[in-house]
């Protein structure tokens, strides 16, 4: 049984007759038990990988888009489509953050200056 | 009927919002990927066969979205902000799991994107192999091999101690 098979029995799609075979020979041996174990726990842990995102609440913009049929009340910002917000964004966005950038490391540096000091 | 799916797209939406910040480093431009995917996907709704996985089909359009983004910055002198992501730290739990946690996020943003790929969409969210062929436009047969080798590498850039059982190495 090769780890492809391995794979695919801790993700859950190995058909059933080979997974019968895993798990039968999961018993016998430690080593592909461990094996197993391992990769299980890593498919946790990547489930985990920025789970902290899923709990933030959803931007109202983006909720506005799915209700624009909606009566005209609490909601706002309607967007449209052919005008999309974000083009002059992505282009402004590299020299705002070297900006920044520049700032802090400046910051950084008159502050490591002054504590050897 | 409509509002059905309305509900299930709203319930998609922090999936999309994670999967745009695993492809973009900044938040405000990967919900504006997420935006304009959702434009999309409402004005596409009819495109979608009701009992396939929503998810997979918004994420072909979110990346898509992405792709037609890194394009149209490509012919501009500053898209150093489009790379991908290498997904900040930020989860939450005990001490020693959330240690787990910072050695996982550090051992995957250490991987070769192709990797990434397909280990995101599969292990994290689920895809089968078939969705996450799809989304990312390349034959089934490749998400596996590629998933495989990536998972070796993972567990190689964890637990970099030789003599691990099976004695598996990454190619």
């Amino acid at each position: 049984m090769g780890p492809d098979a391995l794979h695919e029995y801790v993700q859950g799609t190995l058909p059933r007759p080979r997974a019968a075979l895993i798990e039968a020979a999961l018993r016998n041996d430690a080593g592909l038990a461990a094996q197993v174990q391992l990769l299980e726990r890593q498919n946790m842990l990547l489930q985990g990988l920025r789970a902290d995102i899923l709990d933030e609440p959803v931007p109202e913009r983006m909720m506005s888009i799915l209700h624009r049929g909606e009566p005209a009340g609490t909601r706002h910002q309607p967007l449209s489509p052919s005008t999309p917000p974000q083009a002059d964004r992505w282009r402004r966005r590299g020299s705002k953050m070297r900006v920044v950038l520049l700032v802090l490391a400046t910051g950084i540096g008159i502050f490591i200056v002054i504590g050897i000091r | 009927m409509m509002d059905d799916v309305l509900v299930l797209l709203e319930s998609e939406i922090p999936r999309l919002r994670r999967y745009a910040r695993y492809l973009v480093r900044d938040v405000d431009m990967a919900d504006d990927l997420v935006q304009e995917a959702l434009v999309r996907a409402l004005s596409n709704l009819d495109k979608w066969q009701q009992g396939t996985n929503l998810r997979s089909w918004l994420f072909v359009i979110l990346r898509n979205v992405y792709i037609n983004e890194l394009r149209r910055a490509r012919s501009q002198p500053q898209s150093s902000e489009l790379q991908p992501n290498d997904l900040a730290l930020g989860v939450q739990g005990a001490q020693e799991w959330r240690q787990a946690v910072v050695e996982m996020e550090k051992a995957f943003s250490g991987l070769s994107s192709e990797h990434k790929d397909v280990l995101y969409l599969v292990a994290v969210e689920g895809l089968e192999y078939e969705e996450a062929a799809a989304v990312l436009d390349i034959p089934v047969g490749t998400v596996r091999s590629r998933l495989s080798r990536a998972r070796l590498a993972l567990r190689n850039l964890m637990h970099p101690v030789a003599g691990e059982p099976g004695g598996q190495r990454a190619c």
